[in-house]
């Protein structure tokens, strides 16, 4: 028999943590940076490590993904104890929509990438590609082969 | 007819997998497998829905399967 699954996808970075080690050896580490990368490439966004509030202050951060358009940026942080990866942005001013843009690619790039490699360390020959859809905006196909 | 696994992403954190040629039961047991790699690389996969196939979308499948393998013995 073979069936159909649907999930929804939440990202905490734990293993490094369950077996004593910092935050930054987690693999979901590198992969969380990939996925900052792809998405700083698709939208022309530079990355770096501080965004801005409204006031203009700095609040620094694990990434931060910011271009001409939107100077004040999105910054992402995991928590050192927890693992929880958390976005942090100030939209006051009609920012809401391109940081929820930003944020929805880095976590779709990671949850594609995370399926990718899962069925590579399965043995699976991995197919990538993307699918613009006109209601649900960009979808990431995943294929796996064995 | 070839194991295959479709997982597709969309905008909202939602995934669906479609599981193919996997006999018996086996397809549960490999998103079990899958679910747990994704769990050691920081992706938590809670499911929504699980759904076997039916019948007539098995003999699709294995009905697509044998088509391709005659287009490459014209071929």
């Amino acid at each position: 028999m073979s069936h159909i699954s649907s999930y929804h996808a939440d990202i905490k970075l734990q293993t490094a943590l369950e077996q004593g080690k910092s935050v930054e050896q987690d693999p979901g580490w590198e992969i969380l940076n990939e996925a900052v990368w792809a998405c700083a490439e698709e939208m022309n966004l530079d990355v770096g490590h501080s965004i801005r509030d409204y006031y203009g202050r700095l609040i620094y951060c694990d990434w931060s993904l910011s271009g001409p358009a939107f100077d004040r940026g999105i910054g992402i942080s995991v928590n050192r104890e927890t693992g929880d990866v958390v976005f942090i942005c100030d939209s006051y001013g009609g920012y809401e929509r391109i940081a929820g843009e930003i944020k929805e690619k880095v976590i779709q790039n990671y949850i594609a990438l995370c399926v990718a490699k899962a069925l590579s360390a399965l043995n699976y020959e991995v197919e990538m590609e993307e699918v613009k859809h006109p209601v649900d905006g960009k979808k990431v196909l995943v294929k796996g082969v064995l | 007819m070839a194991r295959t696994i479709k997982a597709e992403i969309g905008a909202k954190r939602e995934v669906k997998i479609e599981f193919s040629g996997f006999p018996g039961e086996s397809c549960f047991d490999e998103a079990e497998r899958l679910k747990g790699l994704l769990k050691e690389l920081g992706l938590w996969a809670i499911p929504v829905t699980v759904a076997p196939k039916t019948a007539a979308q098995i003999a699709r499948e294995i009905g697509e399967d044998a088509t391709e393998k005659k287009k490459v013995l014209h071929s």
